[in-house]
């Protein structure tokens, strides 16, 4: 269900003023008026002309006018005065006092309403309870199953890894290709595992991220270096230029950027064309340091460039080029470049290939500030 | 730690752990092919090696043969990883011994958990290749015995 209680409409509505003629008073006051008036008037009319002076009939005003006021008054008291009580006890629950119950011992329809309330009540805190219950289920049912899958996952890993390094004796050159795509499917393999778990902590808000100063050339180093093996074996050639002091130091969470730019990375090798080169560039812009990944690739449609960051998208070229993906990819490395305090976006054209850019903030300060709305712990220096 | 001082002083002469001979690893580990793939790498090293396939034995051979360095899986079948790192932190001489995990758990509670029992590394297996886990023991036998 997508709507949440706390939405500043559901605020607005409770908080608008009810116009006096549509209030339950309003209508009885004006009901009273005509039902007093009616009959005084009829029969002022009919006694005519006989009795009533101004000052008489001027009393006679006064007294509907009262009569009326006090007679609406107490009927609509009737009714007010409990959706009050309800009114009080629903914003309680609004602001998440889920323990407010509504006492109105009647036995009309008011009654009814309020001892449905009490029950729905009742009802919401037992799905909420459950709702934590699947919850803690889910997570433990997450951790168990990547951990499953991780441990046939790094057998074939560790296989591949033995046959390529030489343990099992000389390989030919066919042989060492062949194993070398097998290898690479097997960290595919294990990289989407990790996406997922991923994805299920974030989902839960447990993401955690440890923030501490880095360096980060190092870091988009480390992660240029380490896509190189991919590269090479799909015919693209990586480059970085840097605009910016080697001994730039940030702060950010290392294993977090260095998964987004492996993300990025992979994305950038695996969509491109045969022959194709990746570039990445980092820059200072002002208070930002900005990152370029530009590929020679596939590019991705206009019409699907809107939905590239959820999750589990892929886009139709992407799909019918047969290439393996999860969607997963992005999402993530919105939601790390997002924490950093900083924004990413990209820009493309279908068959000419995608830049993606992404900026993190410099100056201590701003990611601070940042880092309070996130929740986010700072691992002190002295480490 | 006084016990870890020892270690450093300690039986082996300095000489015989550099070149890896005499060099005692347990490993506790349920898969059997993994424990494999990792037991003949580290023998070709010229380790020598003991196995064990779940807590309850990791403990009987680090009581019988005080092994240089344990490497330690989390998830095992009756005694898990954590359950043995404490029974062991109750002895001293025990407790001396240089662990590092091996494990495909990897969630930022468990590591914290490890390392606040006093593993010297967490090595999620899915991540690292065999040479670079023989890599890392190397690194941390060095540290631990010199």
């Amino acid at each position: 269900m997508e709507v949440s209680p706390k939405t500043k409409e559901g605020l607005d509505f409770v908080q608008e003023p009810i116009s006096f003629a549509h209030s339950i008073f309003g209508r009885l006051f004006i009901s009273s008026l005509v039902l007093a008036v009616v009959p005084v008037g009829v029969s002022v009319f009919l006694l005519r002309p006989h009795t009533f002076s101004t000052i008489s009939l001027l009393f006679l005003f006064f007294f509907v006018l009262v009569f009326a006021l006090v007679f609406a008054f107490l009927l609509s008291l009737n009714i007010t005065r409990p959706i009050a009580v309800l009114m009080d006890a629903l914003r309680r629950i609004y602001a998440g006092d889920f323990d407010a119950r509504v006492s109105l011992d009647r036995k009309d329809e008011i009654g009814h309403l309020a001892r449905f309330f009490n029950a729905t009540v009742e009802q919401f805190l037992e799905t909420q309870k459950r709702g934590v219950f699947v919850s803690d289920i889910k997570s433990q049912f997450v951790t168990v199953a990547a951990h499953q899958l991780r441990t046939p996952l790094s057998g074939m890993k560790w296989t591949f890894r033995l046959m390529l390094d030489g343990d099992m004796g000389d390989l030919s050159e066919k042989q060492r290709e062949f194993l070398q795509q097998g290898y690479q499917t097997t960290e595919r393999m294990i990289r989407l595992v990790n996406d997922f778990l991923d994805i299920s902590r974030i989902e839960e808000g447990k993401f955690g991220f440890h923030f501490a100063k880095i360096n980060i050339i190092d870091i988009l180093k480390k992660a240029i270096e380490a896509s190189r093996a991919q590269a090479v074996a799909n015919t693209i050639t990586l480059a970085f230029e840097s605009q910016i002091q080697e001994d730039l130091v940030i702060i950010a969470d290392e294993e977090r950027l260095y998964t987004a730019m492996m993300n990025l990375l992979d994305n950038a090798i695996r969509y491109n064309n045969p022959n194709g080169s990746v570039t990445v560039t980092a820059s200072g812009k002002g208070d930002m340091l900005e990152v370029r990944i530009a590929d020679t690739g596939i590019g991705i449609p206009a019409d699907e460039q809107q939905k590239i960051f959820s999750r589990f998208f892929r886009a139709s070229n992407a799909i019918r080029r047969q290439t393996e993906g999860s969607g997963l990819g992005l999402y993530i490395v919105q939601n790390i470049i997002h924490r950093h305090g900083g924004d990413i976006g990209f820009s493309s054209q279908e068959g000419k290939g995608v830049t993606v850019f992404f900026t993190l903030p410099v100056k201590e300060d701003f990611v601070r500030k940042s880092l309070m709305d996130g929740q986010t712990a700072l691992k002190s220096e002295a480490q | 730690m006084k016990e870890e001082e020892k270690l450093k002083e300690g039986t082996l002469p300095v000489a015989r752990v550099v070149q890896n001979r005499g060099t005692q690893i347990l490993i506790v580990e349920d898969d059997k092919f993994l424990r494999n793939l990792i037991v003949r790498r580290l023998e070709r090293e010229g380790f020598i090696v003991e196995e064990a396939v779940n807590g309850k034995e990791g403990l009987e051979a680090v009581r019988k043969h005080a092994p240089h360095m344990i490497l330690l899986d989390l998830l095992l079948p009756d005694i898990n990883g954590f359950d043995m790192l404490e029974e062991m932190r109750k002895d001293e001489s025990l407790a001396a011994i240089p662990v590092i995990v091996l494990s495909n758990l990897g969630q930022k509670e468990e590591v914290e958990r490890a390392k606040a029992l006093g593993v010297k590394d967490f090595l999620i297996k899915a991540k690292y290749t065999p040479a670079e886990v023989v890599a890392r023991m190397k690194d941390a036998l060095k540290k631990a015995y010199m």
